[in-house]
């Protein structure tokens, strides 16, 4: 009994399909029976039972469903009203329909007692066999006759009511049948969006709570909605039907860009697919946080249909690399320290008024309207450059990156990339300070036989000015020193770029300079020494080709000539390679019809023949640096190259411009 | 405090009551206007002395011995309508005398029955019942020559059927042979048989 009025008696919850249903078919519901008011008239008036009762009868039973639709909230309880609508306008059209096809008008019953069906509630079709019970019922208890008609035995009266039981069964069956699977369709959608929805819950709640983004994109590159929340976090919020390469292009432009660009090449399905996606991004930097993209292609049998895009918040990782690597650094520092304290310290200070010049320079141009970037480009070359001989790796990174605004974007490098530039340094110097206390910049080391010499002369009484000229030298650097650290520097480069063992002839002459005055264009120097070692020198292989010694060799020179000085390098490498420097001035706009023309394009700002940009060289600034730094000197410089057989850099300088003259020095410290 | 407390119907019970008023009224008017189309009306008892003294009396000295039947038809009654069309449409069974007592003056239905060659008396629904203790129609009554009822029933075998069954029924007798009385469809012409079948007062 509970199963049949579970069965009959739906659910109390109505669904917002449900009762959009409802409401439509209340409104047709309600239309129709109002249509019954013209139609029982004339039927009523041609069959002679009068109008005026039809439509006085008609109205009084529409009263009812009328008011039940304007005033019940219920959409149901209107559908039980029109259930017992329906048999009144049964009783009424009987009536009216007297004559010949009185009894076909029961037919109305029939098909009234199916069409209720249609509202998907058993109960409005109960109600309305009710309605025709009770009628009956009365009928019965009034006059028996009634019932029992045309003398009809029980029997009959019990098939006549087993027809109405029946249909009102089926009704119900249909009635149940179509809220379960067309008015409940909705109930089960949404019982399995639930469910669904459930799953995606747990889902996010793990794609939330791990520490990688995950979106996925369509051919298209259109970005889908579902995405892990930590995304909108690290890179912002995404609009319904944006392209990834916008959306990477509002935190980086261009990343965006070349996404856009990389993944063109994907979608064309020319080039293999895994090495496409390795072209598109996978760094990024936000503020100080870094991140990381791997690409996952979702295929559809051959053909690309989406990528699933993570993403990883690398900062801890990059920190820990940068740790590391400063751990490294320092000591390496320490290393070079041991080997060569004053050589280091050397750099150092060269350095540290580098890094000087490179906040001044920037400083400057950022007032500036149009600013001239070449000589901030040298210094921060230069500094690259002696930074990435000496170890100091994440010095050469940011001057690299540095670099590559000033050179690729022509503006000046951000104020953050400047600030990082400075603390790196101030830790380098830090790290130095610790190691070697005050006498890092204030200690004077002597050679033994500095030490010998002058207290030889002092025990023989020699001439104070002679005693004042020896421990004035001291300061003074001998160019063996420099060519020394020079030579180990260019074996670094060489190991670097898998050159092997390379060979180095110092000859010094026994000279020296004055160190304040020479550092800066001893840090320029390097560059020619790497590019020596870099496009000069050839490798193993190349050069057991070419028929040489597998071991290059550089020679490393200073003497006098003739009243001047002269610092001289020699490799015997490929030699420079005219041609390619010719072709390349013209590219730039240079003269490149003599051998002079073409001297200056070589020692130009970006000229370059390398293919590669690297952290030791390639962006043509290096040897333009060196230029200036030499005719600051008030020197000048040749080159003289052979295909094939080595190149040879000259570099003559005024003899005078070694040193101060004794005099000068010693006047320097009087006043002192 | 006043002596006079306000009393608050809520609008959902006034709305409840209204309905199951409405409910109920309708069913009962409906249900009566069912009641009157299918009530069996009660046939006239044959050996009723009043019906067969008055059916005597209507026979007269023309139709003695002879096959009579007795159209008792109501001028308010749409069955009675369609019967009179029938017997306006057809032609006088031979050998019989047919009469149409007539409840309720129509001139017009009147006229028109004498023209179609029916003896008509008119009387009304009290004078029905007290000379004739008949009190329904359309009623169908037969006598034999010898003056017996030997018919008294319905035309058709059901409500307003089409199949007007009287000139079979009325040869059938002529042929001595039997035949069933079809019930009693349609109004009541006595007060009380109006008020029986029709309490609201709405089909009468």
């Amino acid at each position: 009994m509970r199963a049949l009025l579970n069965y009959i008696i739906l659910p109390s919850e109505v669904s917002d399909f449900e009762r959009k249903y409802l409401a439509r078919m209340n409104k047709v519901g309600l239309i129709f029976f109002l249509a019954h008011l013209p139609v029982f008239v004339a039927i009523s008036h041609f069959n002679g039972m009068g109008a005026w009762s039809a439509l006085l009868l008609t109205c009084a039973v529409l009263v009812g469903p009328t008011f039940a639709y304007f005033t019940f909230k219920s959409p149901r309880s209107i559908s039980l009203v029109f259930g017992f609508t329906a048999m009144l306008m049964g009783g009424l059209l009987v009536h009216f329909g007297q004559g010949p096809v009185q009894i076909e008008m029961h037919f109305y019953f029939f098909a009234l007692l199916a069409m209720l069906a249609l509202y998907g509630n058993p109960m409005s079709v109960v109600v309305a066999a009710i309605t025709v019970a009770i009628h009956h019922f009365m009928m019965w208890l009034y006059l028996p006759e009634s019932i029992f008609n045309y003398d009809a035995p029980v029997w009959v009266v019990a098939v006549h009511a087993a027809f109405v039981v029946v249909e009102a069964a089926a009704s119900c069956f249909i009635a149940r049948n179509f809220f379960d699977n067309v008015i409940g369709l909705e109930k089960i959608v949404k019982a399995r969006t639930e469910a669904l929805d459930g799953r995606n819950a747990d889902m996010r709640l793990v794609l939330d709570n791990v520490d990688q983004g995950f979106l996925t994109i369509d051919r298209d590159g259109t970005l889908s909605a579902e995405h892990s929340a930590i995304v909108e976090v690290w890179l912002g919020s995404i609009s319904t039907g944006m392209l990834f390469s916008e959306y990477l292009g509002k935190t980086d432009a261009s990343q965006g860009l070349r996404f856009e660009l990389g993944w063109d090449e994907v979608i064309e399905d020319i080039m293999p697919l895994e090495l496409c996606l390795d072209q598109l991004p996978r760094l990024i930097k936000i503020g100080v946080q870094h991140f990381s993209f791997s690409y996952r292609p979702i295929m559809n049998g051959e053909v690309l249909d989406k990528c699933l895009i993570v993403m990883t918040d690398t900062t801890a990782e990059i920190e820990r690399q940068r740790s590391e690597q400063e751990q490294l650094e320092t000591l390496r520092i320490f290393d070079r320290v041991l080997s060569d304290k004053a050589g280091f310290l050397e750099f150092f200070r060269e350095s540290d008024a580098l890094v000087e010049r490179v906040v001044e320079m920037q400083n400057d141009l950022r007032n500036q309207d149009e600013p001239d970037f070449t000589l901030l480009k040298r210094v921060v070359h230069t500094l690259k450059g002696n930074s990435a001989i000496y170890g100091i790796q994440t010095m050469a990174e940011i001057c690299h990156e540095m670099e590559t605004t000033l050179i690729d974007e022509n503006a000046v490098p951000d104020i953050e990339v400047l600030t990082a530039l400075q603390e790196r340094w101030l830790q380098i110097g830090r790290n130095l300070q610790a190691l070697l206390g005050e006498r890092s910049s204030t200690t004077l080391e002597l050679e033994d036989e500095q030490f010998e010499a002058i207290l030889k002369l002092v025990l023989e009484r020699g001439p104070h000015e002679e005693i004042a000229q020896s421990i004035a030298d001291w300061k003074l650097e001998p160019t063996e020193q420099r060519l020394n650290r020079i030579a180990v520097q260019a074996q670094r480069i060489a190991n670097r770029l898998n050159k092997g063992t390379i060979g180095v002839e110092i000859e010094h002459a026994e000279l020296s300079t004055c160190p304040t005055r020479w550092g800066g264009f001893w840090s320029s120097f390097v560059h020619v020494v790497r590019n020596a070692v870099d496009h000069g020198l050839e490798t193993e292989d190349q050069r057991a080709d070419a028929g040489k010694s597998t071991t290059g060799h550089l020679g490393l020179k200073t003497y006098l000539d003739d009243g001047e000085f002269v610092i001289e390098l020699v490799d015997d490498g490929r030699g420079v390679d005219w041609p390619a420097v010719a072709a390349r001035a013209k590219l730039m706009g240079l003269p490149a019809e003599t051998p002079q023309d073409l001297t200056l394009a070589l020692f130009s700002d970006g000229l370059s023949t390398a293919v590669d940009v690297s952290e030791v060289s390639g962006r043509g600034v290096g040897m333009a640096a060196v230029r200036q730094a030499c005719e600051e000197l008030g020197g000048q410089v040749s080159i003289h190259s052979e295909r094939g057989a080595g190149t040879t850099l000259t570099f003559r300088f005024p003899q005078a411009m070694m040193s101060p003259n004794v005099q000068e020095r010693l006047e320097s410290y009087r006043g002192a | 405090m006043g002596l006079v407390q306000s009393v608050v119907v809520p609008k959902t019970y006034l709305v409840r009551v209204g309905f199951a008023i409405w409910a109920a009224l309708l069913l009962v008017i409906v249900g009566t206007l069912m009641v009157g189309h299918w009530y069996t009306l009660p046939k006239p008892d044959k050996d009723d002395a009043v019906l067969t003294g008055a059916l005597a009396d209507l026979r007269g000295p023309k139709a003695v011995d002879r096959w009579m039947a007795v159209h008792v038809l109501y001028t308010e009654c749409r069955c009675s309508e369609r019967i009179f069309e029938h017997l306006f449409a057809r032609e006088l069974v031979p050998g019989l005398s047919e009469k149409i007592l007539l409840v309720g003056a129509n001139s017009s239905i009147e006229a028109q029955a004498r023209k179609s060659g029916y003896e008509v008396t008119v009387l009304s629904p009290a004078a029905l019942r007290e000379q004739f203790a008949l009190e329904s129609a359309p009623l169908l009554l037969v006598t034999n020559p010898k003056g017996s009822i030997v018919y008294s029933g319905g035309y058709t075998t059901r409500k307003q059927g089409p199949d007007i069954r009287d000139v079979s029924i009325i040869t059938s007798l002529m042929r001595q042979q039997s035949t069933d009385e079809l019930p009693l469809y349609g109004c009541g012409t006595s007060t009380e048989l109006q008020s029986a079948l029709d309490p609201l007062g709405i089909k009468y």
